[in-house]
């Protein structure tokens, strides 16, 4: 005889789903149900395949590009209060030997041998170039002489 | 999450180290490329670190990761269809889709990736999430904005559809639930 229990009520079945009477309807009939018996061994292959599936993991080399690109991302954010002098050069967006000759110039300070600036101090460090540097603009522009008027002629 | 979006790097690198692999496995069986999946794993961290400031903490972290991840995947998905469509419409070979796909996986396990992928976009969503994840039914009634009844059924189709698939018999059953 066909059975008519599909694969659908089989998987709520396996699952828990199905209410009490149903249940005990089902464990009863499955016993004596070849084509029961051959769904629900079906059922468990295809859970074990997507239990395998499960284990899928990106591989080390999709984690380091990915990584990569984050970093990228992450660098604003990554504010910390004491700056090495390669992070200076980065954020003043200069080579480390272009830093070398403002050395002596920085606010930094010295820890056991190691050269450190503190953000703050170098904002502050970069303001006052600012100002110089916007002071000699104005010096400079009133020691030219006056532009001639243009003439009509 | 609450951690980094509050500036902690490292809280960032715990989250990315924690569910890397729920994002790669939810891409990689969703979509037939695992290119795209690399990309869709790198932009769904992305999305993460630029909406920090705006994360609230409303219900599970995974169960936003994994909206993101969806509607990610979705977009993709979308401009794979629309890219064919437009192939098709203008005489060009269509892509093989599988060409390049299942790179790296034995026969048996590409075949439950094909299967999975010929399954209705919200089953196979469901299944994943229950089979990858192990999320309640509640949880993933969350990620996918459906009455948890619905959850069910959508699994129970899900899993019947592949276990006939994969035993070599048809089925249809896409009605979408």
């Amino acid at each position: 005889m066909e059975c008519n229990i599909d694969y659908e009520t089989l998987a709520a079945y396996v699952a828990g789903d199905l209410d009490e009477q149903r249940v005990a309807a089902l464990d009863a009939h499955v016993l004596d149900c070849r084509e029961c018996s051959r769904r629900l061994r079906a059922l468990e292959r295809s859970d074990r395949a997507l239990a395998e599936l499960a284990r899928t993991e990106p591989d080390s080399q999709t984690v380091l590009k990915v990584r990569r690109a984050l970093a990228n991302e992450l660098r604003p954010t990554q504010r910390s209060a004491v700056m090495t002098l390669d992070q200076v050069a980065e954020f003043l967006q200069i080579s480390r030997t272009e830093l070398e000759p403002l050395i002596d110039e920085l606010p930094a300070f010295d820890l056991g041998g190691l050269v450190r600036v503190r953000r703050e101090k170098l904002l502050a460090w970069i303001d006052e170039r600012e100002r110089r540097f916007l002071r000699s603009r104005l010096h400079n522009d009133m020691a030219k002489p006056p532009r001639e008027e243009a003439s009509d002629v | 999450m609450l951690m980094f979006a509050d500036g902690s790097v490292e809280a960032f690198e715990t989250l990315f180290e924690r569910h890397r692999g729920s994002v790669y496995r939810f891409a990689r069986s969703v979509l037939a490329d695992p290119s795209a999946a690399e990309e869709v794993l790198q932009d769904v961290f992305l999305a993460i670190v630029r909406s920090a400031k705006r994360y609230e903490p409303k219900g599970l972290f995974k169960a936003y990761l994994m909206r993101i991840t969806r509607n990610t995947c979705l977009t993709r998905l979308e401009g794979e269809r629309l890219r064919r469509e437009m192939a098709a419409q203008f005489g060009r070979m269509e892509e093989p889709q599988t060409a390049a796909a299942d790179r790296g996986d034995d026969d048996r396990l590409a075949a439950v990736r094909r299967a999975l992928r010929r399954l209705p976009d919200r089953q196979r969503e469901a299944v994943m999430l229950h089979a990858f994840e192990q999320m309640t039914y509640q949880q993933i009634a969350d990620v996918l904005d459906t009455p948890i009844n619905t959850v069910k059924t959508l699994i129970h189709r899900g899993r019947a559809a592949l276990a006939e698939r994969l035993n070599g018999q048809s089925t249809e059953n896409d009605d979408g639930v």
